[in-house]
Parts: structure tokens; C-alpha cells; sequence
């Protein structure tokens, strides 16, 4: 296990220089100088030299490069390019509606899709078996903030059950906390719960099909219990792995949803430095991402070998 | 591993791809083609998709109104004889700039499509020949992926500037690592087979065996993947715009509709009705058609 764990984050190495060095290099496929981008038409020259120094453009790219490393390595994110405040603070004081929104919608997906694709799969070939695979294929195509605000037009419009729009943080009582943010999970949910619905039906057939299954029938296993118990064990791999990448895809995919129901997370603030051009922000919001991701994936690895042993010895 | 979005292909689907495209003889392709032909929701994505594909190349002529002409006068009609799908905030029809939006979906998803789809067919031939080649380009695909594909769309267009050329930038190498790491492994499973050695035992230069015998061979999977990348593309544009990072302002996209509609969500729903589901719609169709296309190519999968 030791052994395996070790390989796996040395693999990681070059995969997190490549994406450091992928969003540093951002900056400089700006077309022009970046800082008159930044700056807009009517900055004047020294207004641009300024903030030239303050960009370190000045200096040669690759010490740049180690400099912002080290930097980033201490924790240091830099601070806006807009209003100077520290990137980590703003990130600190936005992180929590994100967070909350992206756990609350992988919840509600796994709610919607765990017994669904199971059923699915013990009824395979009937009507609830076909139901499932529309509505599936209907998460798939639905883009989530489209899916947002047809929920808006009937949620919040038509029947008035639910805010159009903002956020109510914990504190302040957990009815209105959950109730302002079960559409936009929904919306962002449903995507995952049409792919992990999915796959469960999938390698839940697949397992159904495997001799120990029949072997416990033939004993007389009560069907439930075989399924439940049984069959659902084996199914855990390759749903673990969709739902590590739908936690990442949810927290990446809740910046369009909190536009479109003005959530103040992370999202708002990656698209108000967008409008603001400030690339300080979102190289530090994309970094930790994908810093995220990465140890998403390493921990969805490690858990494989956990729970199947056999994938240790493969490798 | 990310774009799970976009469901790709795992391995074992391209070596049982491979392995029947190789078993099939002509006969039996023709069969399987009228089986494809008679695949209800496969056929009903494709017209689905012909029929935005149709109005994205003559809609526009056929349109008597221009989709930037002012009418505030006019502005926020509910759909009638005159505007089907209603007028916006600044009394443009809503009809005519979906029919506009339409032209742009489909330039970019087809764009993006291609663009990648070829891209990623170059690097995964390289990569499947030279161990070189492969280290670095696969690192270098493996660190694209590691960032989410919204997020990186929406750092290229800041960085690029709001244009409908750089959203096809930008969805082109958001795609082409999920590309090149499909084609690699296509080309892998295809190196492996006797009739490839064979052509190596023979004498045959490696360029030639690359492109004659195993590109070809290694298109099946990634037309597949490419309807995938369509039917994301569409998507994602449509995202950029209603976050306003995609097509620029006064051109109608989908995503820019949808974004105005927003705003008057109380009062004006056709703002969002028509154009969300004319996009859902074609993303439903292509996705259709994709599975259908699989069916076809890898008639075991289901």
C-alpha cells in the first residue's frame, strides 16, 4: 500500500508543474500589453508603467515564474490587481456559499441517482428502467443554467415557493439556509445525478451478471438484500471515481449558477474579476481548483485501493 | 479524467471498437448501417440537428428583420404574428436573433469539433509512436485536464478578449487533451494487432503505417467523441456568453438571449422559454445521434 500511495503522488509532480506553469503563462497571451488591457483606453503611460511594476511584466518571464511559485508555495496568492486586497481574503470570505452549494447539490444528486439507477438496473427492460435512461438523458443535455432558470420561472415566479435569487447564509436560520439554495443545487445537481444514475445502472447490470450473484439467488438471498447488499459493494469503484470528478465539475460549474441566481461564492467573484480583467484573481482561483482536483483524484485513487485490492497489485 | 461532462470513451470501448471495425465485412457493415438508419432516436437527433444546422445557413436570409435593428418602441411584445417569439428589452426580435444565435452554435461547435478532433488525432499518433513525443504531450494533456473545463474557458477569454474566434480558441484546447489522450489509446489498441506488425515486418516506413493504416483506423472512436464535443461546445459557448466572457454584446448568441432574459424574468418568460428550449434541443439532438453513432460503431456498448 505504502508503495502504491508513494507512486501515486509522484505521479502528480509533473502534472501540477504543467498547470502552474499553464496559468502563469496566461498573462502573456494577452494581445498587447497587458496592463494598457487592463487599464483600459484612457489610462495614461505612467498609470500603465505602474502597474507594469506592480504586475512584475518588468521582469523577465522565468524568475518571474519561480518567484510567483515560491510565493504561492508560502501561501502568498497575490493580491488584486483591481483594489490590491489580498486574493486569499477574498477567496476566505467568499469560499463558504460555494462550498455549500456545491455539497448540497452532490447530496441531492446522489439522493436522486443512487436507488434510481439501482432500480433501474434490478428492472431492467422495463418502463421505470426507460423512464430513468430519459431523464438521464435529459440531464445530460439540459446545460445547468438553463436548467436554472426554467426552475426560477416555476419555483420562484410561478408558484412562489422559492427565492429568485440570493443567499442566506447558515446563521441565519437553517429553513431559509436550505430553502434559498435548493433550486440553484438543483440546477447544478442534476447533471451529476443524470451521470452517476448512469453509471450505477451500468456496472450494477454488469455485477448482476456475475456468477457469485447467481450463486446467492440459486441459495435463495432475498432480492433486496442481494442487491442492496450484495451487488451494491462491487458497484462502489467506478461510482467513487464520478462522484470525486462531480465534486469538482459542481464547485467549477457553480460559477455560471451563482450568476444566475446571485450567489455571492467564489463564481461571482470570477466573474466580476472577468469584467474587471483581473487576472491576479482568477490565476489564483484556477490554481487552487485545480490543486483541488488533482488531490480529488489522488484521494479517489487511493480509495480504489482501499476498497478494491486487487487494483493495488495491478499497478 | 475531467471532462466527464462530456462522457468520453474508456478503453475497453476502443479496443472493442477496433476489434469489430476489423471483424466486419463489407456485408455486414451495410447491415449494420440500415440498423443505424432504423435507430428511432438516433434518427430523430440527426433531424433534430438538421433542422438548427438548416436554419443556422439560410435562417438568416429568410429573415426579414436584422436581429441588432432598435425598435424600442416595440420593446418587451409578447410572442404574436409579427414576432413569434416575442421582442427583447430593446424591441429586437427574439426570433430572428435565436435564428442568428443558431448560425453561432453551430460555427462553434463545429469549429471546435474539427479543430480538435484533428489536433488530437496528430498528437495521439505521435504520442503512440515516439516515447518522447508521448511523455511530454501526455503531461502537458494531463495538466490541461486537471483544470475544469469552464473555469479554463473563462481564464483563456479573459486573457483573449471577447470574440467569437477566441471562444473557438478557447474550446479547442479546453477539448483537444480528451482528444489526444482518446486517439492515443485508439492507436495503441490498433498497434497491437497482427496486421500492423506485419506491415512492420514487411519493411513499411513508419509514416507510412501511422497514417494509412492506423489513422484511419482510429477514426471511428474519435467522430464519436467529436459529436460529444459538439454538443459541449455548445453548452459552454452558451455559458460564456450569459457570463458575458463569450460573443461580444450587440450578436446574438443563445447565451446572451438567455442572459437579457434573466433580468426581466418576471414579466417576459418567451425571453427565455424559446431559446432555452431551441438549445436544449439541439444539445438533446446531437447527444442522441452521438449514442446512436456509438451504437453503430461499437455495437456491444449497450
Amino acid at each position: 500500500m505504502l508503495k502504491y500511495l508513494f507512486k501515486r503522488i509522484l505521479a502528480t509532480i509533473p502534472v501540477l508543474f504543467i498547470v502552474s506553469i499553464v496559468i502563469f503563462s496566461i498573462v502573456y497571451i494577452i494581445p498587447g500589453d497587458p496592463a494598457a488591457v487592463i487599464l483600459g483606453e484612457n489610462a495614461s503611460q505612467e498609470d500603465i508603467q505602474a502597474l507594469r511594476t506592480r504586475m512584475g511584466l518588468d521582469e523577465p518571464p522565468i524568475p518571474r515564474y519561480f518567484n510567483w511559485l515560491d510565493n504561492i508555495l508560502h501561501g502568498d496568492l497575490g493580491a488584486s490587481t483591481a483594489n490590491g486586497t489580498p486574493v486569499a481574503t477574498m477567496i476566505a470570505n467568499q469560499i463558504k456559499p460555494t462550498l455549500n452549494l456545491a455539497t448540497f447539490a452532490m447530496l441531492l444528486a446522489l439522493i436522486i441517482a443512487l436507488p434510481l439507477g439501482m432500480w433501474a438496473a434490478y428492472k431492467k427492460g422495463t418502463w421505470i428502467d426507460q423512464a430513468v435512461t430519459v431523464i438521464s438523458l435529459l440531464g445530460i443535455s439540459l446545460p445547468s443554467f438553463l436548467l436554472g432558470l426554467f426552475l426560477i420561472m416555476i419555483g420562484a415566479v410561478k408558484l412562489r415557493w422559492f427565492p429568485v435569487s440570493g443567499y442566506v447564509p447558515f446563521s441565519e436560520g437553517i429553513g431559509a439556509h436550505f430553502n434559498a439554495l435548493f433550486m440553484p443545487a438543483f440546477a447544478l445537481g442534476f447533471i451529476h445525478a443524470a451521470l452517476i444514475m448512469r453509471i450505477t445502472r451500468a456496472t450494477l447490470l454488469e455485477v448482476l451478471n456475475t456468477d457469485y450473484i447467481r450463486m446467492a439467488k440459486s441459495k435463495g438471498v432475498h432480492n433486496f438484500v442481494l442487491v442492496a447488499k450484495h451487488a451494491f459493494k462491487n458497484t462502489l469503484v467506478p461510482v467513487i471515481t464520478i462522484i470525486g470528478q462531480s465534486f469538482i465539475i459542481a464547485l467549477s460549474g457553480s460559477t455560471v449558477i451563482e450568476a444566475v441566481f446571485g450567489i455571492p461564492g467564489v463564481g461571482s467573484l470570477i466573474v466580476n474579476s472577468v469584467s474587471r480583467r483581473d487576472y491576479q484573481v482568477i490565476q489564483s482561483v484556477v490554481l487552487l481548483t485545480a490543486l483541488l482536483n488533482i488531490t480529488v483524484n489522488l484521494i479517489v485513487d487511493l480509495l480504489y485501493g482501499v476498497i478494491d485490492p486487487r487494483i493495488r497489485l495491478d499497478r | 479524467m475531467n471532462n466527464m461532462k462530456q462522457r468520453t470513451l474508456t478503453e475497453a470501448d476502443l479496443r472493442r471498437m477496433v476489434e469489430i471495425r476489423n471483424r466486419l465485412t463489407k456485408e455486414q457493415r451495410s447491415l449494420q448501417l440500415h440498423k443505424f438508419l432504423r435507430n428511432r432516436q438516433a434518427m430523430v437527433g440527426l433531424v433534430i440537428f438538421l433542422i438548427v444546422l438548416f436554419a443556422a445557413i439560410f435562417g438568416p436570409s429568410l429573415c426579414k428583420e436584422s436581429p441588432v435593428a432598435l425598435n424600442v418602441l416595440n420593446r418587451l411584445k409578447p410572442p404574436s404574428k409579427e414576432h413569434w417569439f416575442g421582442t427583447d428589452t430593446l424591441g429586437r426580435d427574439v426570433y430572428t436573433r435565436v435564428i442568428y444565435g443558431a448560425r453561432i452554435s453551430m460555427i462553434v461547435g463545429v469549429s471546435v469539433g474539427a479543430i480538435s478532433g484533428i489536433l488530437g488525432l496528430i498528437i495521439g499518433i505521435y504520442s503512440s509512436y515516439n516515447k518522447y513525443a508521448d511523455e511530454i504531450l501526455m503531461r502537458i494533456c494531463d495538466g490541461l485536464k486537471a483544470i475544469p473545463s469552464i473555469l479554463l474557458a473563462i481564464t483563456l477569454m479573459t486573457a483573449l478578449g471577447a470574440d467569437i474566434k477566441n471562444v473557438i480558441i478557447s474550446l479547442t484546447v479546453v477539448n483537444t487533451p480528451t482528444m489526444g489522450r482518446l486517439a492515443r489509446s485508439a492507436a495503441l489498441v490498433v498497434k497491437e494487432q497482427t496486421y500492423i506488425e506485419a506491415m512492420r515486418g514487411i519493411g513499411a516506413k513508419s509514416r507510412r503505417i501511422l497514417w494509412r493504416h492506423i489513422a484511419p483506423n482510429i477514426m471511428s472512436p474519435l467522430l464519436v467523441q467529436m459529436t460529444f464535443v459538439f454538443a459541449t461546445s455548445i453548452i459552454t459557448e452558451a455559458a460564456l456568453s450569459f457570463l458575458g466572457a463569450g460573443v461580444p454584446a450587440p450578436q446574438p448568441s443563445w447565451g446572451s438571449i438567455l442572459s437579457e432574459g434573466r433580468t426581466v424574468i418576471f414579466t417576459s418568460q418567451w425571453m427565455i422559454i424559446f431559446p432555452g428550449a431551441i438549445t436544449a434541443m439541439t444539445v438533446l439532438g446531437l447527444n442522441l445521434f452521438g449514442d446512436g453513432l456509438r451504437d453503430l460503431l461499437d455495437p456491444l456498448s449497450s
